[in-house]
């Protein structure tokens, strides 16, 4: 196995993203988590992607859960069908075991792809119970992996956005 | 891919509210959560509002110590979609007077 120089970077306006057939399938696997949220009431993964927004007022928070809820699971939806043609096209590209695939993706594909790896990220802390910083100590080994590898592609995306957001 | 429309700086209020209600600004508030990392709610100011790499660090850094930040304001429509977009990006955002 090669060491990668890159996993995401720029190139003229759009983004090339390099993955790992394993790292594909990871996330792929990953993402189905997202498929099967329960409700806020239940699901500590849905209500934190389905935060209140009016503090101690409850019924204009029900109120806003009726109009923007469904428009937000619609917006998440759609991002996910983004992300996962990103890795079909990383696999075509040639993404197998610990081989790399490469796919040239638009700036709002990668956005998207940005957004769903967090979304996993944020649901998988909440239901282990991270409510704060130091609740990260108390992780399994492998949970804490997980939320790494996670963390380090939100990470390398938004900076690579970041640097997209300067040469505008 | 810039989204932003530039909005006028959260410090600075309207001198054309009036007390009928309708122009009444509304605080979009982010607060602080452990899991989203600081260069990712950087990204999110800064692709969301058009602020630039140093407004966008101040207000995550106040996030990060304080607690919470006032990240824009407006009228209730425009902050309630301004929160919007917060939340799909999986942030804690909520309204206020």
């Amino acid at each position: 196995m090669t060491v990668r120089d890159f996993l995401f970077r720029l190139d003229q306006g759009s983004v090339v993203a390099r993955l790992t057939g394993v790292e594909a399938s990871f996330l792929r696997d990953a993402v189905e988590i997202l498929e099967g949220l329960g409700t806020p009431e239940e699901d500590p993964g849905a209500a934190r992607l389905h935060p209140p927004v009016y503090l101690g007022d409850p019924e204009a928070d029900t109120e806003w859960r009726r109009l923007a809820g469904g428009e937000l699971r619609t917006s998440r939806r759609a991002d996910r069908s983004s992300f996962q043609l990103v890795l079909d096209a990383v696999e075509e590209g040639g993404a197998s075991g610990s081989d790399t695939g490469e796919t040239t993706i638009s700036l709002l594909e990668a956005a998207a792809f940005l957004r769903v790896v967090n979304e996993v990220r944020l649901v998988l802390a909440a239901r282990w119970g991270i409510d704060t910083a130091e609740d990260f100590e108390d992780l399994r080994p492998e949970a804490d992996d997980v939320l790494t590898f996670l963390g380090w592609i939100v990470t390398e995306l938004a900076e690579v956005l970041g640097d997209a957001l300067d040469s505008d | 891919m810039t989204t932003a429309t530039p909005l006028r700086d959260p410090d600075i209020h309207s001198d054309t509210d009036d007390d009928s209600g309708l122009d009444e600004t509304w605080k979009v508030v982010v607060w602080d959560d452990p899991v989203n990392t600081m260069d990712f709610v950087v990204y999110v100011f800064r692709s969301l509002f058009g602020y630039d790499k140093a407004k966008a660090t101040r207000l995550m850094l106040e996030v990060h110590n304080e607690g919470r930040s006032v990240v824009t304001d407006g009228p209730r429509e425009k902050a309630e979609h301004d929160c919007y977009r917060l939340h799909h990006h999986g942030l804690w955002a909520t309204i206020e007077k």
